[in-house]
Protein backbone atom coordinates (compact mmCIF):
# COMPACT_ATOMS: atom_id res chain seq x y z
CA UNK A 1 0.00 0.00 0.00
CA UNK A 2 2.43 2.30 0.85
CA UNK A 3 4.71 1.25 -2.32
CA UNK A 4 1.63 1.95 -4.49
CA UNK A 5 0.79 5.34 -2.61
CA UNK A 6 4.77 6.66 -3.60
CA UNK A 7 5.64 5.01 -6.25
CA UNK A 8 2.87 4.17 -8.42
CA UNK A 9 -0.18 6.87 -7.63
CA UNK A 10 2.38 9.77 -8.25
CA UNK A 11 3.98 8.70 -11.27
CA UNK A 12 1.85 9.49 -14.35
CA UNK A 13 3.49 7.35 -16.46
CA UNK A 14 2.51 3.92 -14.61
CA UNK A 15 -1.08 2.75 -12.96
CA UNK A 16 -2.03 -0.21 -10.83
CA UNK A 17 -4.81 -2.01 -11.31
CA UNK A 18 -6.09 -4.94 -9.06
CA UNK A 19 -7.92 -7.52 -10.64
CA UNK A 20 -9.89 -9.03 -8.26
CA UNK A 21 -10.57 -13.46 -9.11
CA UNK A 22 -13.43 -13.18 -6.29
CA UNK A 23 -16.54 -14.22 -7.61
CA UNK A 24 -18.71 -13.35 -4.84
CA UNK A 25 -18.78 -9.02 -5.26
CA UNK A 26 -19.18 -8.71 -1.28
CA UNK A 27 -16.40 -10.60 -0.76
CA UNK A 28 -14.08 -8.67 -2.66
CA UNK A 29 -15.39 -5.48 -1.42
CA UNK A 30 -15.08 -6.51 2.20
CA UNK A 31 -11.59 -7.17 1.80
CA UNK A 32 -10.75 -4.02 0.03
CA UNK A 33 -12.61 -1.71 2.40
CA UNK A 34 -10.53 -4.15 5.34
CA UNK A 35 -7.29 -3.42 3.62
CA UNK A 36 -8.16 -0.17 1.98
CA UNK A 37 -7.12 -0.64 -1.35
CA UNK A 38 -6.62 1.90 -3.01
CA UNK A 39 -5.98 1.43 -6.41
CA UNK A 40 -8.49 0.95 -9.19
CA UNK A 41 -10.16 -2.48 -9.63
CA UNK A 42 -12.06 -5.25 -12.20
CA UNK A 43 -14.23 -7.08 -10.78
CA UNK A 44 -14.42 -11.04 -12.17
CA UNK A 45 -17.40 -10.20 -13.97
CA UNK A 46 -15.87 -7.66 -16.09
CA UNK A 47 -12.14 -9.15 -16.80
CA UNK A 48 -13.41 -10.69 -20.34
CA UNK A 49 -14.70 -7.05 -21.20
CA UNK A 50 -11.72 -5.51 -19.91
CA UNK A 51 -9.47 -7.47 -22.25
CA UNK A 52 -7.30 -8.80 -18.89
CA UNK A 53 -8.56 -12.40 -19.77
CA UNK A 54 -5.65 -12.99 -22.03
CA UNK A 55 -3.31 -12.18 -18.88
CA UNK A 56 -4.88 -14.60 -16.33
CA UNK A 57 -1.87 -16.10 -14.15
CA UNK A 58 -2.61 -20.10 -13.07
CA UNK A 59 -2.30 -18.74 -9.92
CA UNK A 60 -2.48 -15.74 -7.44
CA UNK A 61 -1.01 -13.44 -6.35
CA UNK A 62 0.10 -12.39 -9.79
CA UNK A 63 2.12 -9.36 -10.79
CA UNK A 64 2.38 -8.32 -14.29
CA UNK A 65 3.30 -5.19 -15.92
CA UNK A 66 2.12 -4.75 -19.04
CA UNK A 67 3.06 -1.79 -21.99
CA UNK A 68 -0.04 0.23 -22.89
CA UNK A 69 0.22 -1.91 -25.69
CA UNK A 70 -0.19 -4.94 -24.32
CA UNK A 71 3.11 -6.49 -23.98
CA UNK A 72 4.27 -8.26 -20.52
CA UNK A 73 7.32 -6.48 -19.51
CA UNK A 74 8.28 -8.61 -16.05
CA UNK A 75 6.12 -10.42 -14.11
CA UNK A 76 5.87 -11.34 -10.22
CA UNK A 77 6.01 -9.01 -7.36
CA UNK A 78 9.79 -8.31 -7.31
CA UNK A 79 10.61 -8.47 -10.72
CA UNK A 80 7.38 -5.79 -11.70
CA UNK A 81 8.46 -3.26 -8.88
CA UNK A 82 12.26 -3.61 -9.86
CA UNK A 83 11.42 -2.85 -13.53
CA UNK A 84 8.79 0.01 -12.60
CA UNK A 85 12.18 1.58 -10.48
CA UNK A 86 14.23 1.24 -13.19
CA UNK A 87 11.82 3.06 -15.65
CA UNK A 88 11.62 5.52 -13.34
CA UNK A 89 15.15 6.49 -13.15
CA UNK A 90 15.31 6.00 -17.01
CA UNK A 91 12.67 9.30 -17.44
CA UNK A 92 14.82 11.75 -14.67
CA UNK B 1 -12.14 39.97 -32.96
CA UNK B 2 -11.83 36.61 -33.61
CA UNK B 3 -9.40 35.66 -30.55
CA UNK B 4 -11.51 37.61 -28.65
CA UNK B 5 -14.48 34.84 -29.19
CA UNK B 6 -12.64 32.43 -28.83
CA UNK B 7 -11.64 33.21 -25.54
CA UNK B 8 -14.54 34.36 -24.48
CA UNK B 9 -16.29 30.81 -25.26
CA UNK B 10 -13.52 29.23 -23.45
CA UNK B 11 -14.15 31.15 -20.58
CA UNK B 12 -18.04 30.36 -20.63
CA UNK B 13 -16.90 26.74 -21.32
CA UNK B 14 -14.52 26.69 -18.08
CA UNK B 15 -17.28 28.67 -15.79
CA UNK B 16 -20.01 26.44 -17.01
CA UNK B 17 -17.98 23.00 -15.57
CA UNK B 18 -17.29 25.04 -12.15
CA UNK B 19 -21.17 25.48 -11.90
CA UNK B 20 -22.29 22.23 -13.30
CA UNK B 21 -20.37 20.01 -10.60
CA UNK B 22 -20.57 22.08 -7.64
CA UNK B 23 -23.33 22.25 -6.18
CA UNK B 24 -25.37 22.03 -2.69
CA UNK B 25 -26.88 18.58 -2.35
CA UNK B 26 -30.58 17.88 -0.52
CA UNK B 27 -31.43 14.56 0.91
CA UNK B 28 -34.56 12.46 0.06
CA UNK B 29 -36.51 13.88 3.04
CA UNK B 30 -35.22 17.42 2.81
CA UNK B 31 -33.96 17.97 6.01
CA UNK B 32 -30.24 17.77 5.25
CA UNK B 33 -28.27 19.92 3.07
CA UNK B 34 -24.48 19.38 1.80
CA UNK B 35 -21.83 20.78 -0.58
CA UNK B 36 -20.30 18.84 -2.99
CA UNK B 37 -18.48 18.94 -5.95
CA UNK B 38 -20.18 16.24 -8.68
CA UNK B 39 -16.62 13.70 -9.18
CA UNK B 40 -18.28 10.67 -11.14
CA UNK B 41 -21.31 8.72 -11.81
CA UNK B 42 -22.20 5.30 -11.76
CA UNK B 43 -25.27 4.77 -13.64
CA UNK B 44 -25.17 1.13 -13.84
CA UNK B 45 -24.60 1.57 -9.71
CA UNK B 46 -26.89 4.26 -9.47
CA UNK B 47 -24.58 6.15 -7.10
CA UNK B 48 -22.63 9.16 -7.24
CA UNK B 49 -19.23 10.41 -6.16
CA UNK B 50 -19.16 13.76 -4.56
CA UNK B 51 -15.66 15.50 -3.03
CA UNK B 52 -17.06 17.29 0.06
CA UNK B 53 -15.91 20.40 1.09
CA UNK B 54 -14.01 19.17 3.88
CA UNK B 55 -12.02 17.34 1.64
CA UNK B 56 -13.69 13.96 1.95
CA UNK B 57 -14.86 12.03 -0.98
CA UNK B 58 -18.08 10.03 -0.15
CA UNK B 59 -20.38 7.75 -2.77
CA UNK B 60 -23.98 7.09 -1.88
CA UNK B 61 -26.70 5.77 -3.93
CA UNK B 62 -28.87 8.26 -6.19
CA UNK B 63 -32.09 7.21 -4.20
CA UNK B 64 -30.62 9.00 -0.82
CA UNK B 65 -30.82 12.87 -2.42
CA UNK B 66 -34.35 15.09 -3.69
CA UNK B 67 -36.30 14.88 -6.45
CA UNK B 68 -34.44 18.02 -7.62
CA UNK B 69 -30.95 16.52 -7.34
CA UNK B 70 -31.94 13.45 -9.49
CA UNK B 71 -33.65 15.15 -11.90
CA UNK B 72 -30.58 17.63 -11.90
CA UNK B 73 -28.48 14.43 -12.33
CA UNK B 74 -30.31 12.93 -15.05
CA UNK B 75 -30.76 16.18 -17.07
CA UNK B 76 -27.00 16.83 -16.92
CA UNK B 77 -26.27 13.17 -17.30
CA UNK B 78 -24.05 13.32 -20.63
CA UNK B 79 -22.57 16.36 -19.15
CA UNK B 80 -21.18 14.94 -15.87
CA UNK B 81 -19.47 12.05 -17.97
CA UNK B 82 -17.77 14.35 -19.53
CA UNK B 83 -16.64 16.33 -16.88
CA UNK B 84 -15.76 13.21 -14.39
CA UNK B 85 -12.25 12.79 -13.53
CA UNK B 86 -11.76 10.30 -16.40
CA UNK B 87 -12.64 12.56 -18.88
CA UNK B 88 -9.37 14.09 -19.83
CA UNK B 89 -7.34 10.65 -20.09
CA UNK B 90 -10.65 8.98 -21.65
CA UNK B 91 -9.59 10.10 -25.62
CA UNK B 92 -5.55 8.82 -25.05
CA UNK B 93 -6.50 5.95 -23.34
CA UNK B 94 -8.96 4.52 -26.28
CA UNK B 95 -5.44 4.51 -28.09
CA UNK B 96 -4.26 2.04 -26.42
CA UNK B 97 -4.61 -1.82 -26.53
CA UNK B 98 -4.81 -2.04 -22.42
CA UNK B 99 -6.42 1.13 -21.84
CA UNK B 100 -9.16 0.91 -23.94
CA UNK B 101 -10.55 -1.77 -22.37
CA UNK B 102 -10.00 -0.56 -18.47
CA UNK B 103 -12.24 2.64 -20.44
CA UNK B 104 -15.15 1.06 -21.20
CA UNK B 105 -17.60 1.70 -19.22
CA UNK B 106 -18.56 -0.18 -15.90
CA UNK B 107 -15.43 -1.47 -16.45
CA UNK B 108 -13.51 -0.09 -13.19
CA UNK B 109 -14.48 0.30 -9.83
CA UNK B 110 -13.02 2.08 -6.73
CA UNK B 111 -13.22 1.29 -3.28
CA UNK B 112 -15.52 4.63 -2.02
CA UNK B 113 -15.98 4.16 1.74
CA UNK B 114 -17.26 0.60 2.56
CA UNK B 115 -18.29 0.13 -1.02
CA UNK B 116 -16.94 0.28 -4.52
CA UNK B 117 -18.03 2.64 -7.03
CA UNK B 118 -17.73 3.19 -10.73
CA UNK B 119 -14.02 4.53 -11.69
CA UNK B 120 -12.54 6.03 -14.60
CA UNK B 121 -8.80 6.92 -14.43
CA UNK B 122 -7.34 9.85 -14.52
CA UNK B 123 -4.14 9.28 -16.43
CA UNK B 124 -2.97 7.33 -19.89
CA UNK B 125 0.03 5.67 -18.46
CA UNK B 126 2.81 4.21 -20.65
CA UNK B 127 2.70 0.90 -18.09
CA UNK B 128 0.26 -0.92 -15.88
CA UNK B 129 1.03 -2.74 -13.21
CA UNK B 130 -1.53 -5.44 -12.91
CA UNK B 131 -2.52 -6.95 -9.86
CA UNK B 132 -4.25 -10.55 -9.97
CA UNK B 133 -5.76 -11.34 -6.63
CA UNK B 134 -8.83 -12.71 -4.33
CA UNK B 135 -9.90 -12.44 -0.85
CA UNK B 136 -9.49 -16.29 0.02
Amino acid sequence: MKQYNEEIATNPAVEMIHASLDRDKKAAESWAAKEGFPWPTVMMDKIKESGLEEYMPRAVPNYKLLSKDGKIVAEGKGEVFAKVAELKKEET
Amino acid sequence: MKKRYILAAALASLLGLGTLTARTWTSADGKKTFKGELKALDKAAGKITVLLSSGKTVSFSTELLSDADKEFIRENEAAIENVGPGAQAGGALNEQKIGKGLAKEGVLSKLAGETFAGYKLEKAPEYYIVYFSASW
